[in-house]
């Protein structure tokens, strides 16, 4: 590599006045807070479901293994199809999802610019580091919503997908909103909504046709699908997320849907 | 390791606080010296996405930072840089150094979010607050007001050559380094670093000496 052509840095130059080799020190010293790294990843898991290996996801899968067995029709729901790895990984998931749902309604929230609907959100703060995340609650359960109407939805709600919806501009940022649906959906399954989690999906499709995360949201439609006991429709959009995007990050989940589909049909 | 990160001519142990920051960075970023990470790439065995995370989080930050993404939303942005990176990393396939790749996908997600909500100036008072006063007795809240300075100064450099200032002066990266991450031949890097330098000088001189107003260029960016 030839780097005979660079200028010498600036602040290794000696004729760089002071001022403004304390700007570049600065500069260079920028770190992210304690903390933030574990943070946003705990949000990437929520909004596109990667692997839950993450330390922190791990950190959690022990609670929430436990809320799930006792949380009634989702566990017995996920037990009846999936493997025992999927169900860890399942879980995990879930515990990142209301993990990051419960920070963002407690610690983004106030560095988001408030909205008109954002109950849960705290007062404006200014701006400072994000502060550390609270305690993972170890069964944070929202109050059960039934499968809402869409005018249902649009009603507060209080709780944590309320928290997540509000504290997002959506209309500033078309992938916030795209991310907000998608864990909304995500979060309805978790909550054994599927035909609610159909309808956001719908929704985020109508929204986001060519969205960033159109493969999350196709994979979501198929455990939705699924999960809603349609099992013939869940096969042939397994099939089709395939043949679309086969070196998808999702393609090893959506085939085993796709088997599983095929076996309840 | 024996190689400083700007190649052989950099002393293998600069003594000053620039070489000091950028061993603790390469330290603090978990890879042994920046050289080594695409061979890791290239020896057969791709990053998984969560690794590619890890190892460069940090970077990703920073970058934003420097991009002028504040504070409060540096979290929110870099999801969404991480959320791209998790859709595209197959397709790079250590076509180039990851880091560079990386810096691709923050510039243009930082630009559309500065599209989407362009950034309010601080308000004066805010910003002649930051000027002229006695250093706070807690370092963190002098760098904070340094760093607050810097976004100042850099706000004002057009943001093309912002980019290739901050890769260069404060990331350090080599000059052909950059003309890959922004897509660009080297000679235009160079020639945006040359422009930039001015009026960092230009905009540090006005901003943070402002009663010693000095002249903005100085021999060495020939």
């Amino acid at each position: 590599m030839s780097t005979s052509r660079d200028p010498v840095r600036l602040f290794l130059d000696p004729a760089c006045p002071d001022s403004e080799r304390g700007l570049l020190a600065d500069g260079v010293n920028i770190a992210p807070p304690r903390g933030a790294e574990d943070r946003v990843w705990l949000a990437l898991v929520g909004a596109i479901g990667v692997g839950a290996a993450g330390a922190a996801a791990e950190a959690t899968a022990g609670t929430v293994t436990a809320t799930t067995t006792t949380t009634t029709s989702t566990a017995a729901k996920v037990e009846a199809g999936l493997t025992p790895v999927k169900i860890v990984g399942l879980a995990a998931v879930l515990a990142a999802v209301v993990a990051v749902a419960t920070y963002l309604a407690g610690a983004w929230g106030g560095g988001h610019k408030p909205t008109s609907v954002a109950p849960a959100a705290p007062a404006e703060t200014t701006a400072v580091a994000p502060p550390q995340p609270p305690p993972l609650p170890p069964a944070a359960e929202t109050p059960a919503v039934d499968d809402a109407t869409p005018a249902e939805r649009a009603r507060p709600t209080p709780g944590v997908r309320r928290s997540v919806r509000s504290a997002t501009p959506a209309a500033a940022n078309p992938l916030r909103q795209e991310i907000t649906l998608i864990k909304e959906a995500r979060q309805a399954l978790r909550d054994g909504h599927a035909a609610h989690a159909l309808r956001v999906l719908e929704e985020c499709r109508r929204l986001h046709p060519d969205g960033v995360l159109v493969q999350e949201r196709e994979r979501l439609t198929v455990e939705a699908l699924i999960a809603g006991g349609r099992a013939a429709e869940a096969s042939a959009r397994a099939a089709a997320f395939l043949r679309r995007y086969p070196d998808s990050p999702h393609a090893g989940e959506v085939r085993e849907l796709g088997r599983k589909a095929a076996g309840d049909r | 390791m024996g190689k400083g990160p700007f190649g052989d001519a950099e002393p293998a142990d600069p003594p000053h606080i620039y070489g000091q920051w950028m061993r603790a960075r390469v330290d603090s970023d978990g890879a042994p010296a920046e050289p080594t990470r695409p061979d890791a790439w290239a020896g057969g065995s791709p990053m998984t996405f969560e690794e590619a995370y890890r190892a460069h989080f940090a970077f990703v930050w920073r970058s934003l930072r420097r991009m002028g993404i504040r504070e409060e939303d540096v979290a929110d942005v870099a999801q969404e840089v991480f959320i791209v990176v998790h859709r595209k990393l197959p397709e790079f396939a250590g076509r180039s150094k990851l880091t560079t790749w990386l810096y691709g996908v923050c510039f243009r997600v930082a630009s559309e979010r500065r599209r989407a909500a362009p950034r309010p100036p601080l308000a004066e008072q805010e910003a002649a607050a930051f000027i002229g006063r006695p250093a706070d007795p807690g370092a963190t809240a002098e760098r904070n007001q340094g760093l607050a300075m810097l976004e100042r100064v850099l706000d004002r450099i057009p943001d093309e050559q912002r980019a290739v200032f901050c890769l260069f002066e404060l990331e350090g990266m080599t000059g052909e380094e950059i003309a890959e991450a922004l897509q660009i031949p080297l000679g235009t890097a160079y020639s945006r670093l040359r422009l930039a330098r001015v009026a960092f000088s230009a905009a540090t001189a006005e901003l943070a000496t402002p009663g010693e107003p000095r002249a903005a260029t100085r021999g060495r960016t020939a």
